[in-house]
């Protein structure tokens, strides 16, 4: 954690004017993402993940209303010119898409979409050149006879084939980063191991950092170093993922714990939701915007926010509750419960 | 390829029936008010032989299912019969000439709406609810509300009579198809043209851009711009030839329309195409004459109906011939 942070978001806030109203989707959001690192977002829908994922591609409609900054590399993203921005898109920063049926051109060949990405940042790449590259991309993400597969239309591969021709699109420029947005969500629970895997040997091989968000927090066990969790567009906990398991100080994380089948079963828990449902982004209720549904919630939560604090002295580990320290381990609740 | 030669070669083959169905319906309807014997009925001169004369030429003892299987039976050798009411001219003849006459104003129409309908889409979608997508959305709700007869009458007092009174100047023939200078022939085409182009374009590019606006909104339109293509690469490469797709279809049908004659732009412009002649024939009850244009006009839609399908297969991967 010494390095220089490649990306470094800070107090970022999004909002749309809606018909409805001011939504805001992301709420003073801050986080930095090292070099090579892999961080999780999590968080239920509409807790601000994607959208802060695209406002750093810079991919948000015009109407958005973006505050803060998003620093990469040493520059500001967000007053780049569109001219300047599209260099780093697909070139510096790639994103991977959650629904890859519908992220690819139905009227192209995969390789057509493939050697585009590369020829958009490198002209001066032959078009023979770009397409033995998309072979070889096809091949890292491990789709068989990918001389042939390159020649396919979208229609023609599965959705798991989809998805690896779209990582393999991702990493085609070698980026820094890789923002993969519930990259498996839309997949057979079958395929979603094997994409995560494939996302993995992608990232080693190109050295890049990543962002995964995602919704499912038993994914990120042995993918992330770092997870932060995402309720109402604000940042509710961040730490390393092993703290964030097994020392979370959180009662929302708390509750994406609970409802992980294979975690409940493991302590013989039984399979809890967290009850009721995300807040709305245009009324978000006063205080702690988790108060309705959180067990531990008292007087003070509904007539304050409670700050994103830090845990420990380094400040590795950050939540956002008044009752951080009180409230119990969630191993040991577990085990308490499994005794 | 192969396959392509097989489903055209099929979809002619499923023409035939169409066709008879089609043609036999539209006989037995116009046959069953469309009485050469009328005529004569008023008719004091008129002695039994003329009406045994009529009564042999058209077959009238017969019924009207066996005169449709006489008529098809000569229709099938390229024999279309004589129109009676247009000075018994051969039918076939008379109505290749007219079509003629009426491509010549389909044709430039045609090309000049399909590539307004796309521009104009495709800019509007681009720029929604912008000023000049409220313009562009403006235009075509106009055209698409007013009855043709109200352009075509427009443009006519507009261009043809006033402009003449204020500047004493003829840029454009109030009617007819002239037969002059090359100058007098394209300033008498302009006006029914432009009267065909406001009306159908306002249609089709109110079409286009429901279909583009789709199409920008798509996932791989947000992959394309996430790659970091140029806007303008993203909505021509990516955007443009999904957003056509379901704009071929209006094309088949409007473009065989527009060849089939429009009745009420030429009868405005005394522009002899089929369309006057189609509205001359059902209400003279000219039989052979009514038959041979709602014949050809079936051609012209199923023809066009197959070249929709090859060109859906040329644009869009996911279509097979089977």
């Amino acid at each position: 954690m010494t390095t220089e942070p490649l990306l470094s978001v800070r107090d970022l806030t999004v909002s749309f004017d809606t018909d409805d109203g001011l939504v805001q989707a992301v709420n003073g959001v801050s986080f930095d993402v090292h070099p090579g690192e892999t961080l999780a977002v999590v968080g239920e829908s509409g807790s601000g993940k994607s959208v802060t994922a695209m406002a750093t591609m810079r991919l948000l409609p015009r109407s958005a209303r973006i505050s803060g900054s998003i620093t990469f590399d040493g520059r500001d993203l967000l007053s780049l010119s569109d001219r300047e921005m599209r260099r780093i898109q697909g070139e510096d920063i790639a994103m991977i898409f959650q629904d890859p049926m519908t992220a690819l051109n139905p009227v192209f060949t995969v390789g057509n979409q493939l050697a585009e990405a590369i020829r958009i940042h490198h002209p001066d790449v032959s078009k023979k050149a770009a397409s033995e590259r998309s072979i070889e991309l096809l091949e890292i993400v491990g789709i068989p006879e990918p001389r042939i597969r390159v020649e396919n239309y979208p229609h023609e591969f599965s959705g798991g084939m989809r998805q690896r021709a779209m990582i393999a699109m991702a990493i085609a420029n070698q980026p820094k980063l890789l923002i993969a947005d519930e990259p498996t969500t839309a997949l057979d629970v079958t395929i979603q191991a094997q994409v995560i895997e494939v996302m993995r040997k992608a990232q080693e091989a190109t050295g890049a950092a990543m962002i995964l968000i995602t919704h499912d927090l038993g994914l990120v066990a042995g993918v992330a170093e770092r997870v932060q969790v995402m309720y109402g567009g604000r940042l509710f906990e961040t730490g390393d993922t092993g703290t964030i398991y097994y020392r979370s100080r959180n009662p929302y994380t708390q509750g994406l714990m609970r409802s992980i089948p294979t975690f409940a079963k493991r302590t013989d828990e039984r399979l809890s939701p967290i009850p009721g449902s995300p807040p709305s982004a245009i009324n978000l209720p006063a205080g702690c915007s988790f108060r309705p549904r959180c067990e531990f919630a008292e007087a003070i939560c509904r007539d304050e926010e409670p700050a994103l604090r830090p845990l420990d002295p380094a400040g590795a580990h950050q939540s956002r509750c008044h009752f951080a320290e009180e409230l119990p381990d969630f191993s040991q609740r577990t085990a308490e419960v499994a005794g | 390829m192969i396959a392509v030669f097989a489903y055209v070669a099929r979809r002619i083959m499923t023409t035939i029936p169409l066709l008879l169905v089609g043609t036999f319906i539209v006989y037995a309807l116009t046959a069953s008010v469309a009485d050469p014997l009328a005529k004569l009925a008023t008719c004091n001169q008129c002695d039994q032989a003329a009406f045994d004369r009529l009564i042999d030429l058209y077959d009238l003892d017969k019924p009207i299912p066996l005169r449709y299987v006489y008529w098809m039976r000569d229709a099938a050798t390229g024999d279309m019969g004589q129109a009676p009411t247009e000075g018994s001219a051969e039918v076939f003849p008379l109505v290749m000439d007219r079509a003629i006459n009426t491509a010549r104003l389909a044709i430039p129409a045609f090309l000049i709406i399909a590539t307004l309908a796309v521009a104009l889409g495709v800019y509007s979608a681009v720029n929604q609810y912008s000023k000049s997508d409220y313009f562009v959305t403006g235009f075509s709700f106009v055209g698409i509300s007013m009855p043709t007869f109200v352009f075509a009458l427009l443009l006519q007092v507009i261009f043809a009579v006033w402009w003449q009174d204020w500047f004493d100047a003829k840029p454009f023939y109030v009617s007819q198809m002239h037969t002059g200078s090359i100058s007098e022939v394209v300033r008498s085409h302009i006006l029914p043209i432009t009267t065909l182009v406001l009306v159908i374009t306002a249609a089709e590019s109110r079409f286009e851009r429901a279909s583009m606006l789709e199409v920008i909104n798509s996932d791989y339109i947000r992959t394309a711009r996430a790659k970091g293509l140029p806007r303008r690469r993203v909505v021509l490469k990516h955007g443009l030839r999904n957003a056509m797709i379901p704009l071929v279809t209006i094309w088949a049908i409007d473009f065989a329309a527009l060849l089939g004659g429009s009745v009420v732009t030429e009868t405005i412009f005394s522009w002899p195409g089929l369309g006057p002649l189609l509205l001359r024939a059902i209400f003279n009850g000219d039989l052979n004459l009514t038959m041979g244009i709602i014949m050809f006009i079936s051609l012209l839609v199923i023809f066009f109906n197959l070249i929709a399908d090859l060109v859906y297969g040329m644009l869009d991967p996911r279509i097979r011939y089977e």
